[in-house]
């Protein structure tokens, strides 16, 4: 049989993997910085890049100064943080359920929020200002909900997603039969519903920021907990970990940072779906390098996809969730008929 | 010298009047190995279960190596014994000695990683478990045997003394079974790891056991040596077959002749 191999070999195996990921790091912020690049250049007005840089380096008066710091930057800067947010939620959701279609959107978080923002945009229109911090409650809330419904001495994956469609179509049922009874008022719900980043500014990146910033943060404590958990609950519990207070960890996690997500740019999908699935592809199950990547895979496809939503159908603009569903639910399918790891 | 595993009067069931487990007491040894063998639904995998505390008895006490296992912590148990599940998840990419390195954790603080010494441990398990060739594969790539050498060789990184297997056998062709089984041998007899093992096969339980333990309806009904235990009033009464028994250099063999008449019990492989 095999013998061990020498410590030299594998050291310099170790060393080579360690490349690979540091390679893999790498092509994503340089993905991440084009993606910002071409964010900051496309709209009605092209802006090339050397005026993109200046205009980003030095204060001035120039229209395209206000173009790209005022108007595109925090846009971008906002769909990047949204991208991360929903990419590490989805992709720790992924593992702790053990199934490939779990999203944010499962654990109730999209519908909890949903309602939450088209009761406030529909029945409390005088308080839109609340909107965020109610459909961040919302899917809280909904988690919560969701939670509460599987525990049964534990809460199983299976029970945990069972839970969630049903609480998620109740959800969806009382959204929709509001817009239906409020259908004169449907218009201004829709964009949010279908997620979008339009006249995203400044002070919706400085809400976001904090949120992204703990959620990282925290996130980094939790790749041990997730990396036991994909083993299945029996094997992380006979490696010594607490499973249902890891499991509990990431999902409070995950609905903090999928519900902060949304509360600012509105039910966007397909992204806490999809990024996982391809990064899986690319750098296998391991959190420690297939997080970091999910969340730069995260911000590139939203940045890149807001940026197409906005500037191919000039001068209609679309919502960046159509653009997502509309282009992610191909190249879905498309894995599925190729196999997917899980 | 405290023995590896005791269990007091366990027992465990949804349904109070049709418990899966009943008054179950059993001791292990230090260093032997054992196998629970029995019917399907006498309860031994559930037992091996509480054993491992995956599954909680609703009544009963455990102690392992003297100590009672309600009040050790996950990590403390894991660091002297684990068990190796019937199944595992099997669709991973992570490489083997990835999921090797998880073995660390029960001896890692939290803020700790895979380094130094537990390097050389997780090393060490995959050699005693001919992983190293292996080592830098995806789990997504092996065999069925590899893969469920690679999750013994992650329960070899625990350094366990006790170590518990659950029909580790069941999905394996015969030369990866006798291959599985006799790596098991080599980790009991060098390493002086006590084994305690649930087998669907009487004659591979007869071959490789020291005690045989045999459940009915959630009880010990026979053990001792599988001499003592293979006879042919035990294969009728507890699997209800008809068995000839045969001596092959001491060791008991088994052959099974037919099902004890209008016994609707199920035959075991």
């Amino acid at each position: 049989m095999a013998t061990v191999v020498s410590g030299q070999k594998a050291r310099i195996i170790r060393i080579s993997k360690g490349f690979k990921r540091g390679g893999v790091l790498v092509v994503g912020l340089g993905l991440l910085m084009l993606a910002g690049l071409y964010g900051l250049m496309s709209g009605a007005i092209p802006i090339p890049a050397r005026e993109v840089w200046s205009s980003l380096l030095h204060a001035s008066d120039s229209e395209a100064r206000q173009i790209v710091w005022n108007l595109r930057l925090p846009r971008v800067l906002t769909g990047m943080l949204a991208g991360i947010c929903l990419a590490i939620a989805g992709s720790f959701l992924q593992g702790v359920f053990r199934n490939p279609l779990a999203d944010p959107g499962i654990i109730g978080v999209s519908s909890g929020g949903g309602l939450a923002a088209v009761v406030i945009m529909i029945l409390f229109p005088e308080q839109i200002a609340y909107l965020p911090i109610a459909a961040f409650l919302g899917a809280l809330g909904a988690a919560a909900v969701v939670y509460a419904l599987s525990w049964k001495g534990g809460a199983s994956p299976i029970r945990l997603i069972l839970a969630g469609v049903a609480v998620n179509s109740l959800l969806g049922a009382a959204m929709t039969a509001l817009m239906i009874l409020n259908s004169e008022k449907v218009q201004s719900v829709l964009p949010w519903m279908s997620g979008s980043l339009n006249g995203r500014s400044w002070p919706h990146f400085d809400a976001l920021l904090p949120y992204t910033v703990v959620g990282i943060i925290a996130s980094v404590f939790l790749i041990k907990t997730a990396n036991l958990l994909v083993l299945g609950d029996d094997a992380a519990k006979l490696l010594g970990s607490r499973v249902e207070i890891g499991r509990l960890l990431i999902i409070l996690l995950s609905t903090f940072m999928a519900g902060a997500a949304i509360s600012i740019v509105g039910m966007v999908g397909f992204v806490g779906l999809v990024i996982p699935h391809i990064v899986r592809l690319l750098v296998g199950n391991d959190y420690r390098i297939f997080l970091p990547i999910s969340a730069i895979g995260g911000g590139v496809l939203v940045i890149a996809a807001d940026t197409a939503a906005r500037s191919w159908f000039d001068p209609i603009e679309f919502p960046v969730g159509i653009l997502l569903a509309l282009l992610g639910a191909p190249f879905f399918l498309y894995l599925l008929r190729k196999g997917v790891k899980r | 010298m405290n023995p590896a595993l005791a269990a007091d009067q366990l027992k465990y069931g949804y349904d109070r009047s049709a418990p899966i487990v009943n008054g179950f007491n059993l001791t292990v040894a230090t260093g032997e190995w054992l196998g629970i063998v029995g019917p399907n639904g006498s309860g031994k995998s559930t037992v091996l279960r509480m054993l491992a505390r995956l599954a909680a008895p609703h009544s009963g006490k455990i102690e392992m190596e003297g100590l009672d296992m309600a009040d050790l912590d996950n990590k403390t148990i894991a660091r002297t014994m684990t068990m190796l599940t019937q199944t595992q998840e099997g669709a991973l990419d992570i490489s083997v000695r990835d999921l090797v390195r998880r073995g660390r954790n029960p001896h890692l603080k939290w803020y700790e990683e895979c380094r130094g010494k537990h390097e050389d441990v997780v090393d060490w398990a995959l050699s005693v478990t001919s992983m190293a060739g292996l080592q830098h594969r995806s789990l997504v790539e092996l065999s069925g045997g590899e893969r469920q050498r690679a999750w013994l060789s992650m329960c070899m990184a625990q350094t366990p003394r006790i170590l518990l297997l659950d029909e580790p056998t069941t999905y394996l062709d015969i030369a990866h079974q006798l291959e599985l089984m006799e790596l098991i041998r080599g980790l009991n007899r060098n390493q002086g790891i006590t084994v305690v093992m649930v087998l669907h096969d009487l004659n591979q339980a007869a071959r490789f056991c020291d005690r045989i333990v045999a459940m009915m309806n959630g009880a010990i009904v026979r053990q001792g040596t599988p001499g003592d235990v293979f006879k042919v009033d035990f294969f009728r009464e507890v699997f209800g077959i008809e068995a000839k028994v045969y001596d092959d250099d001491g060791v008991p063999v088994y052959l099974p002749n037919g099902i004890v008449s209008k016994q609707p019990h199920e035959a075991s492989a």
